[in-house]
């Protein structure tokens, strides 16, 4: 009856592990090294889920993600809703220090941020004229058409289109109230000289304010009403 | 017996050597453990031969007891992920099976770019023949590959199955016999000289 020599091996081999592990003495204080490192790898966690906002407990860890995703959803459509106020809120402070300063600046500066687009930067632009004084005017233009409110927000290029197509302005001014907001604009922008001279100094308009690029625009927009 | 379920704390043999023996730990009480109870009682059960189990795999004690220690820590921060608490054991003896695995692996790469002396010369008791066969087999041991070398000791020191191995090596047990059988034939030579 022989022993297979793998056992046989397998013998030795275990006697030597055995003897070999009984000379390993583990340190007495293992327990001790064991939970202050659990301890400061709780408080390094605590730490972090004190910075989040929340007591550091297992408990606090469950929860903490479904209201932090709450939160930031909330967050962001508090962002997508107050934006458009915000962004009107800007335009109207831009537009209210423009018409602090006069029309030519407050066209001319909405001109050059929306050179693209005219027509949607006109209407704050009219809807502000009457605080600037007449509300019933500038108001009763827009129904006629946009572009009949494009032209009374931009007095320079109103009287510039006057210039281009005065006999159509002319017929206008003698129907009176969809031209009327036309030159009370321009006066508010150039305070008096302009209205009384606004018929004839028309050539005078051009040079004053600094609105050129304002009133080329529409002089051509104007020029293109008669011919369409 | 050094594997055991902390259950088993009051029924364990004082006349028994220590020897890793996990399959006899059945009948365990599932008990809801804390995880700081948890430590304490997997700890006085097992500590010491987890230590020797990674002093066998990393051949010294000051890392062994490190690599425990870490797969304690790391077993009470995933407590509450760890479903079955009989198997915290089988748990921790993996985990200390991969760190060694790690440290082995850093302390390979230390050795190429800054190699150091010899291990530790034997003891004084060299000249006795069973140390001199601990030693000799021992330091065969030690040349294995790796994977060879876990699973002669998971085989020989832990007394775990081939599935049990192959569990906490992570690999099939195909793998686990084709390991222990070439780490057989690779220490017959200084077997043989025993035997």
């Amino acid at each position: 009856m022989t022993t297979d020599p793998h056992d046989e091996h397998g013998e030795i081999l275990r006697r030597a592990l055995q003897a070999e592990a009984e000379s390993v003495i583990p340190a007495a204080d293992g327990l001790e090294r064991i939970r202050a490192r659990i301890d400061e790898r709780s408080q390094r966690r605590f730490g972090r889920d004190w910075f989040l906002g929340f007591t550091g407990g297992n408990v606090g860890a469950v929860w903490a993600r479904p209201v932090l995703a709450v939160a930031a959803a909330v967050l962001i459509a508090g962002i997508g809703v107050t934006a458009p106020q915000t962004i009107d809120l800007i335009q109207s402070v831009g537009s209210n220090g423009a018409a602090g300063e006069g029309h030519d600046d407050g066209t001319g500066g909405g001109t050059p941020g929306s050179a693209g687009v005219p027509p949607d930067a006109r209407p704050p632009a009219s809807t502000e004229t009457p605080r600037s004084g007449a509300p019933a005017d500038s108001g009763s233009p827009s129904p006629d058409t946009s572009i009949g409110a494009t032209a009374c927000a931009t007095p320079p290029a109103t009287s510039s289109a006057t210039a281009s197509a005065s006999p159509d302005t002319g017929t206008d001014s003698g129907g009176g109230s969809g031209t009327a907001p036309c030159p009370s604009g321009s006066p508010s922008v150039s305070p008096t000289p302009s209205p009384s001279d606004s018929d004839t100094s028309e050539p005078v308009q051009p040079t004053t304010p600094s609105s050129p690029p304002a009133s080329d625009p529409p002089a051509p927009a104007k020029a293109e009403e008669p011919a369409a | 017996m050094a594997f055991r379920k902390p259950d088993d704390e009051g029924v364990r043999p004082t006349d028994v050597t220590e020897t890793l023996v996990a399959r006899g730990t059945a009948g365990a009480v599932a008990v809801a453990w804390d995880a700081d109870q948890a430590v304490t009682a997997l700890y006085s059960a097992n500590y010491r031969s987890l230590v020797r189990l990674a002093a066998m795999l990393v051949r010294d004690a000051g890392t062994a007891e490190e690599v425990v220690q870490d797969a304690f820590v790391a077993m009470h921060g995933g407590w509450r992920r760890l479903r079955d608490p009989d198997k915290a054991l089988s748990y921790l003896r993996q985990s200390v099976v991969n760190r060694s695995r790690s440290v082995l692996r850093h302390r390979a790469v230390v050795e190429k770019y800054a190699p150091k002396g010899l291990p530790d010369a034997p003891s004084a008791e060299a000249g006795a023949i069973g140390e001199l066969e601990r030693s000799a087999v021992v330091q065969a041991l030690h040349r294995l590959p790796t994977r060879q070398r876990e699973a002669l000791v998971l085989r020989y020191y832990a007394d775990l199955s081939e599935a049990e191995i192959a569990q906490t090596m992570g690999i099939s047990r195909g793998a686990v016999k084709s390991h222990t059988a070439r780490g057989m034939a690779a220490l017959r030579n200084i077997l043989e000289q025993f035997s």
